[in-house]
């Protein structure tokens, strides 16, 4: 179970998150929506520990994300809109080291394996500042086969997928959906989010509003 | 898991060559400037030449530092490891130590050019005289990873990791200089002690600080 206690977050004084709280039970995949700038990806960036929060905790299964040890967040995997991956490196040196440094190393064939299910096979080798957004976006869903999570954190996943991209996302999400895994995944658009969240939330001026569940 | 960061570093220098290349170049474009400027007086220059010596390693630092940092904002890189289950403290000693061996390898083509270039004579306490090197570069790679670190969020950490850096290495260059300058004219190790002592406890100082701050001044 995901919990977030009265999380709060400011830039420069300027308030982005104003005491969030949220709850999210074993397999509900959690929408947040919410106009540019409204602290979305922060709220995600927060929770994965890349940006620091100026009060509150989040909780995975009773272990704190944010104030715990970082052993806590073996179980999340954060998907960004940026790459997050070393652009000199290849497509199969960056999930190598993505797999290694959430502690469970995997051989060249589980890593191909990886690339081969995204489509990137045949690009392995080619360091990944050639990629174009949509290939990054595609490695970055290479990311979620080969680390084992529990909680995934999606931002704007759709953005610079083509329509083959975008459905070997949906075929993505819709099996995770049938498997009730957990998630929380943001993104401007509204009716995208309804088809695969079970509960949405809109984020605004800093606050958390419920706007539909399933 | 700081194998795997460390090997991450080096393996990325081995990739992009931008690192210790643009270190020893710069390094040797300063020497020849410095033997053209004083071939006429190499005994007058040999009295200014550890200072010398480790200005161009201070410059080299900031440079490699800085491509070493800047190659982590790229595709914001660092966000998969701040995000990844990791103990912080081995992200700094990973930087430490590819810190540390950039500045090495920068400081093989260097010195060698340095005595080669300004006719200058070999320190006879060779073994010390490398300790103290080595010792040195563990300091700078040590306070430069963690300001470098500090500054990686900063619109402008070009400009804040000099400004930082400089007056917080500056004891460990002073020390450094008169080492290097005692050990030039064969002074025997007690009477510079000082100053090794000064080096010793600055390497100790910012690696322990660099490990116990560095999960804090990472995060956004």
């Amino acid at each position: 179970m995901l919990e977030i206690q009265n999380l709060s977050k400011s830039f420069f004084m300027r308030p982005v998150l104003k005491d969030l709280s949220l709850r999210a039970k074993d397999g509900e995949i959690v929408g947040i929506v919410g106009a540019n700038g409204a602290g979305k990806t922060t709220l995600l960036r927060t929770l994965a520990r890349i940006s620091a929060c100026d009060s509150g905790d989040a909780f995975l299964d009773g272990n704190s994300l944010i104030k715990g040890s970082h052993k806590n967040r073996e179980n999340v995997l954060f998907i960004s809109h940026h790459p997050n991956l070393y652009p000199v490196l290849t497509g199969e040196e960056n999930l190598r080291l993505t797999a290694r440094l959430y502690g469970h190393p995997k051989s060249a064939d589980e890593i191909t394996e990886a690339l081969e299910r995204v489509g990137l096979s045949r690009y392995r080798w080619d360091p990944i500042r050639n990629y174009s957004r949509g290939m990054l976006q595609r490695l970055g869903l290479a990311k979620t086969i080969i680390v084992p999570w529990k909680l995934l954190l999606l931002d704007e996943p759709t953005t610079g997928l083509d329509e083959d991209g975008s459905q070997l996302l949906e075929n993505f999400l819709h099996r995770w959906q049938e498997e009730d895994r957990s998630m929380m995944i943001v993104s401007h658009d509204m009716s995208w989010l309804k088809r695969y969240c079970t509960v949405i939330y809109s984020l605004s001026d800093g606050v958390l509003n419920k706007e539909s569940q399933s | 898991m700081f194998t795997a960061l460390l090997k991450k570093d080096l393996l990325i220098e081995l990739r992009s060559k931008e690192i210790v290349i643009s270190m020893a170049s710069f390094g040797v474009s300063v020497i020849l400037l410095y033997s053209f400027s004083f071939n006429e007086s190499p005994k007058t220059f040999s009295i200014f030449a550890s200072g010398l010596l480790w200005m161009v390693f201070l410059f080299i630092s900031v440079l490699g530092l800085h491509r070493s940092f800047s190659l982590e904002k790229e595709f914001d890189a660092i966000g998969l490891v701040l995000s990844a289950p990791v103990n912080r403290s081995l992200i700094f000693l990973s930087k430490w130590v590819s810190g540390f061996l950039f500045l090495l390898m920068a400081q093989i083509i260097i010195v060698p050019l340095f005595w080669l270039f300004l006719a200058l004579d070999i320190p006879s306490q060779i073994g010390l005289w490398l300790l103290v090197f080595i010792m040195a570069d563990l300091g700078i790679a040590a306070v430069g990873s963690l300001v470098a670190g500090i500054t990686l969020r900063a619109r402008m950490s070009e400009v804040l990791l000099p400004i930082l850096l400089f007056p917080l290495v500056s004891p460990l260059l002073i020390a450094a200089v008169k080492s290097t300058d005692a050990l030039m004219v064969g002074l025997p190790f007690e009477e510079w002690k000082v100053w090794g002592a000064i080096i010793f406890t600055f390497v100790i100082a910012f690696s322990v600080t660099g490990v116990l701050i560095f999960d804090y001044v990472s995060e956004e």
